[in-house]
């Protein structure tokens, strides 16, 4: 229903906030079919926002990780699921469960804390809780850099301080 | 450390045969849990899955006996360390439960008092059930809250619960569920409102102190990764029965349920299933509870109903393995089944 709703005035953007959060798996199923079914019939464009990276990962084509407000790392799906650089999203990454009876629970490394959106770290605000963090992290927020067709926010990827590397 | 009751005895913490809870609705007789069997070991996890309304929380209320007061609950054994527990005093309920067995809920506001600080909570947690001063039940819960990873735990003693993130007040659950040192937990849901990193990160740190502290744990979930993960033993609900159970190999490997097959279809698995490629779906929707149902609670949606589906009591019976159970008449026709050539495999 809601879908069809989003659909009435034949928009070319639908904007999807956690499409299928909420949602029972079986149903989840259901919507994603039906989304990509429309995508292609209607040539629509999707902007999803969701935390769920399976679905994010099933999705997209382009992804953007955001952390606290900041949009910290944005690239093709492909290069961010396989070679993602900022910390925040290798963390993201790692702390999918994929249903592998094989493996356990990851252990990401990760402070614990989720910091207090009012109360904003100072210079990366990522810095509290990353596993790479430097002495300036604290201090200076990191600028946006470039690489291949996305960029990221993350002091690790500095010209001259920086220690790692952007190639993919 | 608080001195803890020494059981002996066998390792067979909880035991649940044929519980069934009743609970009358305008339109009737609401039948939400039937006949679920569970067992769990110490040592053990145990995770309940099944998708919205199966019966989940309820099965997990019923064993503690928290569930709410219309609602009427039978069941053939409940036993607690080979203790019987079912049908005993609430005076002797109460002091079981948050002692040898307590429960962790999706939202910790549930359990934490907003009015109290946090040493009070978990000081009082262990206070009702053992005689301890007032200085061990904090040293306690400064141990346990570093075990839980909270920093700087002495100094969270004196701030209250709204203070923290919902990350943080999780943590401060877990602990004073582990304030008495139970021998079972029952987690409902522990980290479906959190954050994918601090789900992950929660998860790790209670499957690493359920070893550590070697107690049993039932952990209920919708969320199919997480199962696979931290579960010993699966029970896959759905419309109040538990349809298969086994070891977590044995479930994602194996599954033998249509049900259990088609939820292991449903899901997107990176690595696994296509970018972009069609998911499968289970048509239809859930039978209504309420009253008697006759035959399998899946057959309106299985693709492979058939004519000895719709009728009787469908039993939960040995399929290929030993300790899997599957309750589906296909698993139940013995070697020539098809289901025997390993097909079902996802
Ligand atoms: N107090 C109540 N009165 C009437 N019906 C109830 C009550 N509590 C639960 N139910 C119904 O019983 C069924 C099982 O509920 P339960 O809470 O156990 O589901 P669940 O498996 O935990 O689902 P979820 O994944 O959504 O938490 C549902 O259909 C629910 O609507
Ligand atoms: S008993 Fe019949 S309807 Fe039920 S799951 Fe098995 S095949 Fe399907
Ligand atoms: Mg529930």
């Amino acid at each position: 229903m809601a879908i069809a709703r989003a659909l009435i005035n034949r928009p070319r953007i639908v904007i999807c906030d956690e499409p299928t959060s909420a949602l029972d798996v079986s149903v989840q199923s259901q919507i994603l079919n039906l989304l990509q079914d429309l995508r292609e019939e209607l040539g629509l464009t999707y902007l999803v926002i969701s935390h769920n990276l399976a679905v994010v990962e099933h999705m997209a084509t382009r992804v953007a990780v955001m952390y606290l407000g900041r949009i910290v790392e944005e690239e093709d799906a492909d290069t961010l699921f396989s070679s993602p650089k900022h910390p925040y999203s290798k963390a993201l990454l790692e702390s999918v469960l994929t249903p592998d009876p094989s493996l356990g629970i990851p252990d990401t490394h990760l402070g614990a804390a989720y910091p207090n959106p009012l109360d904003m770290p100072t210079g990366c605000r990522f810095h509290p809780r990353c596993i790479d963090v430097m002495p300036h992290c604290g201090q200076i927020a990191p600028q946006k850099i470039a690489f291949g067709d996305g960029h990221v926010e993350c002091h690790l990827y500095d010209e001259n301080r920086g220690k790692g590397s952007l190639a993919s | 450390m608080s001195k803890k009751i020494e059981k002996t005895g066998s390792n067979r913490v909880l035991e649940v045969k044929n519980l069934n809870v009743e609970i009358p609705v305008p339109s009737g007789l609401l039948r939400p849990v039937q006949n679920v069997s569970l067992r769990v070991d110490r040592g053990e996890t145990l995770c309940i899955v099944g998708e919205s309304g199966c019966g989940k929380s309820l099965t997990s209320l019923a064993i503690m006996d928290l569930l709410p007061s219309k609602a009427k609950r039978t069941c053939d054994e409940m036993r607690l360390l080979g203790e019987n527990v079912f049908g005993i005093k609430e005076r002797a309920m109460s002091d079981l439960r948050g002692d040898r067995m307590s429960m962790i809920f999706q939202e910790p506001m549930t359990s934490l008092n907003p009015a109290y600080t946090i040493g009070n909570q978990l000081g009082e947690a262990l206070r009702r059930h053992q005689n301890v001063s007032n200085a061990e039940a904090r040293d306690r819960a400064i141990y346990l809250l570093e075990k839980v990873g909270i920093t700087a735990a002495a100094g969270r003693l004196g701030q209250y619960p709204h203070q923290l993130s919902g990350g943080l007040r999780q943590r401060v659950m877990i602990a004073m569920a582990l304030m008495c040192g139970p021998d079972l937990i029952i987690a409902d849901e522990p980290t479906t409102a959190l954050d994918v990193t601090i789900q992950a990160q929660i998860l790790h740190l209670l499957s690493e102190l359920q070893r550590e502290f070697h107690m049993g744990m039932v952990l209920i979930t919708h969320d199919l990764g997480v199962v696979a993960r931290i579960a010993d033993r699966i029970a896959v609900m759905y419309a109040g029965q538990v349809v298969e159970t086994g070891t977590a190999e044995q479930i994602f490997n194996a599954p033998t349920h249509p049900y259990t097959r088609g939820l292991l279809q449903c899901i997107p698995i990176p690595g696994k299933t296509k970018r972009g490629e069609r998911l499968g779906a289970i048509p239809g929707i859930v039978p209504s509870l309420v009253g008697h149902m006759d035959g399998c609670h899946f057959a309106s949606r299985c693709s492979e109903v058939q004519a000895r589906c719709q009728t009787g009591n469908i039993e939960l019976a040995p399929a290929k393995q030993k300790g899997h159970l599957c309750r589906c008449v296909l698993a139940q026709s013995g070697p020539s089944s098809e289901l025997e050539t390993g097909e079902a495999a996802v």
